[in-house]
């Protein structure tokens, strides 16, 4: 008996006082939400009628919170918001089955937001009925200035997208310190780790051993002889992601024939902007050997063959590379 | 519906640029509605207005411009990417090579002149629309000897404004420094 009151007290309280309010429109989208979770939850989610429940309630969301507001305005410093409301369902409506939508939201709603106050405002004016040729200039002033104003803030946005694809295009500047900016902070704290030193020395030993692992002698010997900085430089970097910072990266080699074969000595080093004064670089030391029994088999009179071998990568070292071998460009080998 | 998957909290924000925007668009705003008032005799809503929907626009303009110039411009043409790169050093590290600088300079030389006009122009028509108030204050600057001509005003508005951009620019970097 009491549950049964209260219950009947909380649907006395949903009721609304008339049936053309918004709080019928309010409990419609309520009852379509609903409707919208249960049909998902029953696996419909690509179902025609799953479809249109879902623009049902967002409409009826929309025309609920906006009528909602415009009857018990909330005011943030004097400025309604209900617009920006309204303009943030009209986005998720328009945009909610597109990969992008974050950014069509984010450049779209500022807009929306401008252009549904700036309009309100008017309808305002119109209905109260003040027609002076002084209100509507002023009027007309204040819905352009609302409107610069909002394509200004969707600018920002833009460029805050601007940013965030400039920062995927130069990892390495981002690691860094960034707090000379005039006009970027960092906003996350866990900074992206800086492994592109590190990835393309990789790449380096990568490209050294499809040329070198297996082959014979002869013909590493002639490879190597050929091999220039430019070309070393060039071939590495047509395996890396295309990133704008690559230009930055230099590659060099140092090279110094031993008894058995080569030592070789691989540099990467940033070239690029970077906030202290020094030159970074990340070295690695391989060795390219002759053997003469190749694993596979091989009859051993097929000639000596070459392996690879490297020691782990060094650390992001500080200052200007030096090698005790001689540097690519400048060497001969016979 | 689309599950809010995806968000990426971005390493990165330019929160920077946009309180210098506001605070540059602030004192511009105010340094020309002050001439405006002063010298072209609008009301104080007018000028404030007319400085306001002009410095706007120009952002606004300016952003479009430097959007299609940093997604196209630099990716279409070859001969631009050293420029990208200097961009990129310039917005993250705030450390610009000499061929960024020499550009800056051009580029900021020439805004300053197309502003003037763009400003000029955009102020007549504001006023020969009748946003300016009733009475097409600008225009009617003949009939009354005492009027300084819409040109000279504008000129010394924007210079001013852009002088007092000019130092909070100069002033931001070496605090920051």
């Amino acid at each position: 008996m009491k549950v049964n009151s209260l219950l009947n007290r909380f649907a006395q309280s949903l009721k609304p006082t008339r049936p053309f309010s918004w709080e019928t429109v309010i409990l419609l989208s309520l009852f379509s939400w609903l409707m919208f979770l249960l049909t998902g939850e029953w696996g419909l989610n690509s179902a025609a009628s799953h479809q249109i429940i879902t623009v049902c309630a967002i409409i009826f969301s929309l025309i609920g919170v906006t009528w909602a507001q415009f009857k018990h305005p909330w005011k943030i410093l004097g400025l309604e918001i209900w617009p920006g409301i309204a303009a943030l369902i009209i986005c998720i409506l328009l945009f909610r089955y597109l990969d992008e939508w974050l950014y069509f939201t984010g450049i779209t709603w500022p807009v929306l937001w401008g252009a549904l106050a700036a309009g309100s405002d008017f309808l305002k004016s119109q209905k109260s009925g003040k027609k002076s040729e002084f209100s509507l200039a002023e009027m007309r002033i204040k819905i352009v200035i609302v409107m610069l104003v909002s394509c200004l803030a969707s600018t920002w946005v833009q460029f805050a997208f601007l940013i965030d694809h400039w920062t995927k295009e130069y990892p390495t500047i981002i690691a860094g310190d960034v707090s000379q900016s005039t006009f970027v902070v960092r906003v996350n704290r866990a900074a992206p780790p800086d492994t592109r030193g590190a990835s393309i020395l990789e790449a380096m030993v990568a490209f050294v051993q499809s040329e070198v692992e297996g082959k014979r002698w002869q013909e590493v010997k002639a490879w190597i002889t050929k091999l220039t900085k430019g070309k070393l430089e060039s071939s590495v970097k047509v395996r890396l992601p295309q990133y704008g910072e690559n230009q930055w990266w230099e590659l060099q080699a140092a090279i110094a024939q031993t008894e058995n074969g080569y030592k070789l000595e691989l540099f990467v080093i940033w070239n690029g902007p970077q906030t202290k004064s020094k030159l970074d670089y990340f070295r690695k030391v391989c060795e390219i050997r002759q053997i003469y029994d190749r694993r596979g088999g091989f009859p051993s009179n097929a000639g000596p063959f070459a392996t690879l071998e490297c020691q782990p990568g060094s650390e992001r070292l500080s200052g200007k590379p030096k090698s005790i071998y001689n540097w690519l460009d400048n060497t001969k080998f016979n | 519906m689309n599950p809010v998957t995806g968000i990426e909290i971005p390493y990165i924000l330019p929160l920077r640029a946009f309180l210098l925007q506001a605070l540059c668009l602030l004192v511009a705003i105010a340094a020309e509605s002050y001439f405006f008032h002063s010298a072209l005799k609008l009301t104080r809503k007018n000028s404030i207005a007319a400085a306001a929907t002009t410095n706007l626009f120009a952002a606004v303009i300016g952003w479009l411009i430097f959007f299609y110039i940093a997604y196209f411009l630099l990716d279409l043409i070859p001969a631009l990417t050293p420029i990208k790169h200097d961009l990129a050093g310039y917005i993250f590290l705030n450390q610009y090579s000499p061929l960024l600088g020499s550009a800056i300079i051009l580029v900021a030389t020439t805004i300053f002149i197309i502003l003037l006009f763009f400003k000029i122009y955009t102020i007549k028509f504001m006023s020969k629309i009748q946003l300016l108030g009733k009475e097409a204050v600008v225009l009617a600057a003949k009939k009354r000897q005492n009027r300084y001509p819409l040109h000279s005003v504008v000129l010394w508005a924007h210079s001013c404004s852009n002088t007092l951009i000019l130092t909070i620019l100069f002033l931001v970097n070496w605090v920051g420094n």
